[in-house]
């Protein structure tokens, strides 16, 4: 990898701004290609998750961050220095393993206060800043337990204290939540997230479950097959995916192929020819004006409604009910229309039943267009 | 630049190759202290033996020994019955134990058991070998209760005949062969054994059919050891059997020891190797054919 | 009648026992006995074999012996069998079956020809003859059953832990001393044990390449070679008892009989 003048000054820049920087990262497993060509950078004192399904590469891009894999190709810089070759043990980073692996032959002190002692600190100083770590985590009576005296809550937090007690730059975290109960989890969700705000430290978590990373993140990073599809945050990727994958990970949605008909700044019409034409309304940072010929409209289910004013919407489609589904705070439609099946979510209870005729629709700005 | 480049990637080579460091150590150990005499065994068998030392000259005098000397051959045939014989009885008494141990005891028991077999296994077989001779001599226990209970008028000779070194084999072999057949026995679906009943057979037609067959493997590995343990072990012949009809193992000990014949010696270990492979083929094939006649 | 078959197989198994049992009950028994030629009726009981154990110079020396090349034998082994269990576990190559197989094939060698291997190959580089001919020649067979024991041990180890060790500041080495030993301890300790007991009840190989530093068991051979004697039982039930008492030991900590338990 050469360094040409350029990168050099762009990384002396970003040292101030990124904590963590990939740079064309790749490894490979045999043949098996699990992480390919990732550029990343993560800005500092942000929490960032990497999400994606079974075998997207994320996990092993975590580890590589931390060092527990070296890359096939590429740079990784942490704090602006190049760790690339630097082993685990002398990187800034820490991570909290996804089964926590607590070691099992040392007491809750002898855990946490392993890595202070791998730096020599001595015996007394070790056990005050344990102690100040588990008041910090809200764990102050379990200094010389046995780990598996611990219930999943508790030793998440250990291994929690274990790697914040070392003030790492970055701390890593793979699948933080999942050993966790169903209940526990969504406390933890709003705990970690409090905790990362009040260390403003940089956090980066991996995981599968979109609504945690929803919930945590300053930014979220979708990988599927060892590449980065989008980066941004929640509200960004949410409405403004940039891939059919990225629109299917994060929620339900529907997704038509149109034809662009008209394109233009702030007004894009698009036809399907046996549903109709359609509006557009694109936000100031929509980047796909070249784009001419087919691309894919997505319209989440929350944003489509029973229309009751034909003026008010100016996208609508008419057709059948196919199936409800009551669900408490909101009723679920499934709607056949000409061509495709349309899923809207609508608020309350419903007056139509199964079989009904319906029109439906949505505003110019609630939908999006993928490429 | 390209130096840097260059300095990490055989960075990289060498940390995944570090790992393997730690065999570095055993690896050259063992080359050097055992495969390395092993050959220089082999060769010396093609030299000759001058002043106690082995001299390279290359002939092919020891294998015409070996093959030709009566008392060689005399004492290969003995080993041979003595092995096949012992094997024949360590598999009778082994067999029935190991049966018992997986289907007849309750499970809890059976680490006890193990423990039990095990225990005695471990402890010193020379001692043991010389310990028979307590129950099996003259004087021993044996003899001691036929004479006192009126079934025998002069003590039996079975000190000092090779059906002392049998016994003595056998009570080393039995826990091998249990230990073998064990694992195997133990890991028999026994879901077979009961769609066998339920098809119809009865205890006995189910082990003959279906059982025995699953346990072939682990009595062939059995088989193995028992075979070269048998065939080459010196401590029970010598102190059971008494000096007076040698085997193949003391021949190599004589030929070593006393007349400091190393050429001869290992030309007579070579010979045993080749009968050891010899055997070790012919299981191998029996295996073989019995599964295949199986499918 | 439903459960005669079970009986029948206790009653067989219980005689197996018996015959097992049967030399080491006997040597016990009759090293307590007054009499010099071990015959029955019983004469009375003594202690005088084992009085006879202390005091003779010959089997104190080779006992001595015996424990300084059976205690250098198990470190040794331990230490190469550990690093290679570790390299073994951590690491896939090719060729490792066929490496496994060598490895372990000394224990399958007929004792007899590795004596007399040994013998002519360390006459030849003048290592002949002494406690260190033994020592090395334990360990031929000694370091790769270490490696068997402790290796089945350290695939149960999973690797997160060293690697949680690594990332918190342990070097490889470091984390090897805090981490992988201490979790690996049980298995270390069963693979001590049982090499330990290997070379210390081991005669063959160490008569051919002992010279005139015997150890214990060369010096048994001697005792029963030179006619009866009675002192030999008092040894050897001490050794036997020593022998059991570490295979337990072993056993257990090895979790041989767990495995079969939990079934």
């Amino acid at each position: 990898m050469r360094h040409s003048k350029a990168s050099e000054v762009e990384s002396r820049m970003s040292q101030q701004e990124h904590d963590v920087v990939l740079d064309q990262v790749s490894k490979n497993f045999g043949n098996i290609v699990a992480v390919d060509d990732v550029s990343l950078k993560v800005r500092r004192g942000s929490f960032l998750t990497l999400l994606g399904p079974s075998g997207c590469g994320k996990t092993t891009t975590l580890r590589l961050i931390g060092g527990l894999e070296f890359p096939t190709r590429g740079r990784i810089l942490i704090k602006g220095q190049d760790v690339t070759d630097t082993p685990p043990y002398k990187r800034e980073t820490n991570l909290v393993f996804q089964d926590f692996a607590l070691f099992p032959h040392m007491n809750v002190l002898n855990n946490i206060g392993f890595g202070l002692r791998m730096r020599g600190v001595q015996k007394r100083e070790v056990k005050e800043k344990v102690q100040e770590m588990l008041d910090l985590v809200e764990l102050p009576d379990v200094t010389y337990r046995r780990t598996n005296q611990l219930s999943g809550g508790q030793r998440q937090r250990v291994a929690l204290s274990r790697a914040l007690i070392l003030e790492p730059a970055v701390l890593l975290l793979d699948e933080p939540l999942g050993a966790l109960d169903a209940k526990i989890r969504k406390q933890m969700q709003t705990e970690l997230k409090n905790l990362q705000r009040k260390l403003s430290r940089t956090f980066i978590s991996v995981t599968h479950d979109q609504e945690e990373a929803m919930t945590m993140s300053d930014e979220i990073a979708i990988m599927n097959n060892g590449h980065v599809e989008q980066v941004g945050p929640p509200h960004v990727v949410y409405e403004r995916p940039v891939s059919r994958f990225v629109a299917n990970f994060l929620g339900d949605c529907n997704l038509i192929e149109v034809e662009v008909v008209e394109s233009r700044p702030e007004r894009v019409v698009v036809r399907e020819p046996r549903l109709g034409t359609f509006l557009f309304h694109p936000d100031r940072d929509w980047q796909n004006l070249r784009h001419q010929g087919n691309m894919l409209m997505m319209i989440r289910p929350e944003n489509i409604t029973i229309v009751e004013d034909h003026h008010s919407f100016p996208n609508k489609i008419g057709g059948r009910i196919k199936t409800l589904a009551f669900k408490g705070s909101i009723t679920e439609y499934v709607v056949e229309t000409s061509w495709t099946e349309i899923k809207l979510q609508v608020q309350g209870r419903s007056q139509l039943n199964q079989g009904d005729p319906v029109l439906i629709g949505w505003k110019a700005e609630d939908c999006y267009l993928i490429p | 630049m390209t130096s840097k480049y260059l300095a990490s990637v055989l960075r990289k080579k060498l940390s995944d190759q570090k790992e393997l460091v730690g065999l570095l150590p055993i690896t050259g150990f063992e080359i050097f202290f055992y495969l390395v005499p092993l050959a220089f065994l082999l060769i010396i068998s093609f030299w000759m033996t001058k002043d106690y030392q082995p001299v390279p000259i290359w002939n092919l005098q020891n294998y015409r020994f070996v093959f030709s000397d009566p008392l060689v051959r005399v004492a290969f045939f003995r080993s041979l019955i003595i092995t096949l014989t012992t094997l024949v009885l360590t598999i009778l008494v082994a067999y029935p134990f190991a049966y018992g141990m997986v289907f007849k005891v309750p499970p809890k028991y059976r680490q006890l058991i193990l423990i039990a077999i095990i225990a005695p296994f471990w402890t010193n077989y020379l001692v043991r070998a010389y310990s028979w001779q307590l129950i099996l001599g003259g004087n021993g226990v044996i003899n001691h209760l036929l004479l006192n209970a009126g079934f025998v008028k002069t003590p039996l000779s079975i000190l000092y005949t090779h059906i002392a070194t049998r016994i003595g084999l056998l009570h080393f072999l039995v826990t091998v062969m249990v230990l073998n057949l064990y694992t195997t026995m133990d890991n028999i679906d026994r879901s077979l054994i009961e769609a066998a009943s339920d098809l119809g057979a009865g205890p006995f037609k189910n082990f003959l059919w279906v059982t025995f067959p699953l346990t072939l493997h682990g009595l062939a590995v059995g088989t193995v050891f028992v075979f070269i343990f048998s065939f080459t072990d010196f401590i029970a012949p010598s102190v059971l059997g008494g000096g007076t009809k040698p085997i193949f193992s003391q021949k190599i000990v004589d030929a070593a020891h006393w007349t400091a014949n190393y050429s001869l010696a290992s030309a007579l270990s070579m010979a045993m190797i080749l009968v050891i492979g010899i055997f070790l083929l012919l299981i191998f094939r029996m295996v073989r054919a019995v599964m295949k006649e199986e499918k | 009648m439903k459960h005669l078959d079970r009986y029948l197989f206790y009653g067989y198994m219980a005689a197996v026992f018996v015959f097992l049992f049967l030399p080491i009950v006997t040597i016990i028994i009759f090293s307590f006995n007054v009499d010099k030629f071990a015959s029955l009726p019983w004469r009375g009981f003594t202690l005088r074999w084992y009085q006879n154990l202390v005091f003779d110079t010959g089997i104190l020396s080779s006992l001595e012996n015996s424990l300084i090349v059976s205690t250098s034998v198990a470190v040794t082994s331990c230490v190469l069998g550990f690093m290679g269990a570790y390299s073994l576990s951590r690491r896939r190559f090719r060729f490792q079956d066929v490496f496994s197989g060598i490895m372990v094939s000394p224990m399958a060698v007929p004792w007899v020809i590795l004596g007399l291997a040994m013998l002519v190959f360390l006459t030849r580089i003048n290592l002949e003859g002494s406690l260190v001919s033994v020592w090395i020649s334990h360990t031929v067979f000694g370091a790769p059953f270490a490696m068997l024991i402790i290796r089945a041990r350290l695939s149960g180890l999973p690797v997160q832990y060293e690697e949680a060790g690594w990332d918190l500041g342990a070097s490889r080495l470091r984390a090897i001393w805090h981490i992988v030993i201490p979790l690996t301890l049980p298995g270390i300790i069963a693979a001590f044990l049982l090499t330990f007991t290997l070379s210390f009840d081991e005669f063959l190989i160490a008569w051919f390449v002992c010279g005139f530093q015997a150890t214990l068991p060369v010096k048994i051979w001697e005792m029963i070679r030179s006619g009866l004697n009675p002192t030999i039982n008092a040894l050897g039930s001490v050794i036997f008892l020593f022998s059991m008492a570490l295979a337990i030991i072993a056993s257990l900590l090895s979790g041989t009989g767990k495995r079969v338990a939990k079934k």
